[in-house]
């Protein structure tokens, strides 16, 4: 089957005043029907600018210089190509953090359903939009559905608003969701519920195949709960991808593992930082982007560009000694725990 | 352990707020944000507090800090009651780090006229130690003195605003979701630093948290909050291993990376929770 969603050697930048920063550098994804992709990464990895640049999102001064997007096929997004509005609400829905600002707290969630509905589903009647909006808000959880229709925002929970800011999302019934740190304001509890919801969206919809999703976050280990395949972002590289399970117990890349060992752990054990802090890229860096905090770095790392490594659980990672018992393999394994 | 070692004293703590007459309250209803708290932290322990948005953790910080409201009960910070209006001196002894590094400094002030203020506004404590050494214990470069807040970096501004407690030589530092704007990796150094702090500094720590698996990381004993009421409290290890309150329970299952495998599932994730089973599901 076809990707829903795909991206080939995308690369972003944007001009500064300090000269010109590539935010995302040759990012290749693709995901299918019914598939949920986690991307990772840390403040300024360039994981959001990825996904708003396949929402048509961009800031001004931000562009696409190489590569492209495409949705069901069609490019959306290349150089001098900016076709996301076309797509955008119809056949990709979009989560943000913040919930109560995708919300108009001046009107009721049935109103806001309804102007979502009638932008994008002209050619439904007005019953059949009204059937769709209460089919949504029951899918979302809720058993008392016109009591939430008939809710202004500030009357719900935040997880109720984040429940909200969902249907608004998927009432089209888009083929591709994209959610960034959706999660990330939630208490815990609430978090699981959304998250719980979440996979049931893409494990079937009314159509028959499932909505494949986008799920953006920097907690690695919410990604490993919720998502198939994970592919991690430093410095605007995707430096490893893998299916979910395999990434987060068996890491490959060097800052896949620093980055596990330095979340604590429900079960306790030593929290261990990385030194240093994230480059700014700028056009001519040379090598691998984590080198200069990799503790196995060695000459050929800031050489040139790094090779991507088949790895054997079927990922791949941007790591001269991922693959085999180089440098790169010989990081204690304990720093993958669960 | 000596009394002199007994920092914070906080007994059957109790903060009433009164509604505004909104959100299905009727003005003049009262809520009860702690009721009848009571906790300990000497000197050289880091004790947590965990709870969910409105348990009544913040306005726990806030009464210890002198800054909140103190509605029955009584904190007591090295033998000083905490009520009322504080001398200079006293207001010192509790220094707090709060989530957002970069509010909690003046963006027009570099940090070294940020911490010449503080010297000059409490000559007799911070005489202590110079701007170099006071960085250098949270792991700065003196370079970063000339810097202003705009121009250093979330964790850099989080160890600048634990330099500028530590320069005030606290009997408690009250942290309050120190780490929750931070990136995991940045979140590392600080949770080290200040677990580096309490050894070399024997310092008391009043730790709040919505984060279990950071307060495991770093707390000797955890209490765990839930509408204002304590409702379990121990050893961290001992609470995280075996929680007795059904609510930990709950909390606990719902950390990322600790719900039951679904054996159902071919791709081998947790089970996932339902809003059935959580509260506050409806409205």
């Amino acid at each position: 089957m076809s990707p829903v969603l795909e991206l080939r050697g995308l690369t972003i930048e944007a001009a500064t005043a300090g000269g010109r920063h590539v935010l995302a550098d040759g990012v290749d994804l693709s995901l299918a029907a019914g598939e949920t992709l986690g991307l990772i990464g840390e403040s300024g990895s360039g994981k959001t600018t990825t996904v708003r640049s396949v929402l048509g999102l961009l800031d001004r001064n931000v562009a696409v210089s190489a590569g492209e997007v495409r949705v069901l096929g069609e490019l959306i997004q290349a150089p001098g190509v900016q076709a996301a509005g076309r797509v955008r609400g119809r056949h990709v829905g979009m989560v943000f953090q913040g919930a109560s600002s995708s919300l108009d707290p001046l009107m009721t969630v049935r109103r806001q359903l309804r102007e979502v509905a009638r932008t994008h589903l002209p050619r439904l009647s007005r019953a059949e939009r009204d059937a769709r909006i209460a089919g949504v808000i029951a899918r979302m959880g809720f058993t008392e559905v016109d009591r939430v229709l008939d809710s202004f925002p500030h009357q719900l929970s935040g997880g109720m608003r984040q429940r909200i800011a969902i249907a608004l999302a998927v009432v089209t019934e888009p083929e591709v969701l994209i959610t960034d740190e959706c999660t990330s304001a939630l208490d815990v509890t609430t978090q699981a519920e959304v998250v719980g919801l979440l996979a049931s969206l893409t494990a079937a919809s009314s159509r028959g195949t499932g909505m494949g999703m986008v799920f953006v976050t920097h907690d690695l280990m919410l990604a490993g709960e919720i998502c198939d395949r994970i592919a991690v972002m430093y410095a605007g590289q995707i430096v490893e991808v893998g299916a979910a399970r395999e990434l987060i117990t068996a890491p490959r890349h060097p800052y896949t593992r620093a980055l596990l060992a330095a979340i604590p752990r429900w079960d306790g054990g030593e929290v261990r930082a990385i030194d240093g802090t994230a480059p700014r890229v700028t056009e001519d860096w040379p090598g691998c982007r984590f080198a200069p905090r990799c503790p196995r770095a060695e000459q050929i790392c800031r050489a040139g560009e790094v090779p991507w490594a088949p790895l054997p659980g079927g990922g791949r990672a941007r790591c001269h000694f991922a693959a085999g018992d180089g440098p790169g393999a010989a990081v204690p394994a304990s720093s993958a725990r669960r | 352990m000596t009394r002199e070692r007994r920092i914070l004293d906080v007994d059957d703590l109790t903060v009433v707020h009164q509604a505004g007459g909104r959100w299905g309250n009727r003005r003049g209803d009262t809520v009860a944000a702690v009721d009848g708290v009571s906790l300990t932290v000497d000197a050289g322990e880091i004790i947590g507090v965990v709870g969910e948005s409105g348990s009544g953790k913040t306005s726990l910080a806030m009464a210890v800090a002198g800054l909140g409201r103190i509605s029955g009960g009584t904190v007591t910070v090295s033998g000083v009651q905490v009520s009322g209006r504080l001398s200079r001196a006293e207001r010192t002894r509790v220094q707090v780090i709060l989530q957002d590094p970069h509010g909690s400094l003046d963006p027009r002030q570099t940090v070294r006229r940020g911490l010449r203020e503080l010297r000059r506004i409490h000559p007799e404590r911070t005489g202590w130690t110079t701007d170099e050494e006071l960085l250098a214990k949270v792991g700065l470069n003196a370079d970063l003195l000339d810097r202003l807040p705009h121009q250093v970096s979330g964790g850099q501004a989080q160890r600048v605003a634990i330099a500028r407690a530590l320069l005030l030589r606290p009997a408690l530092l009250l942290a309050d979701e120190p780490t929750s704007a931070l990136d995991v990796s940045v979140q590392a150094q600080i949770l080290r630093l200040l677990l580096g702090l309490r050894r070399s500094e024997d310092l008391a720590i009043l730790f709040i948290s919505h984060d279990l698996a950071v307060v495991r990381a770093v707390c000797d004993r955890v209490h765990v909050m839930l509408r204002g009421r304590v409702v379990e409290h121990g050893p961290t290890a001992e609470v995280f291993e075996r929680p007795a309150h059904e609510y930990t329970r709950r909390l606990l299952a719902a950390i990322p990376g600790r719900r039951p495998l679904d054996p159902a599932d071919p791709a081998g994730r947790p089970v996932q929770v339902t809003t059935a089973s959580v509260p506050g599901g409806e409205p």
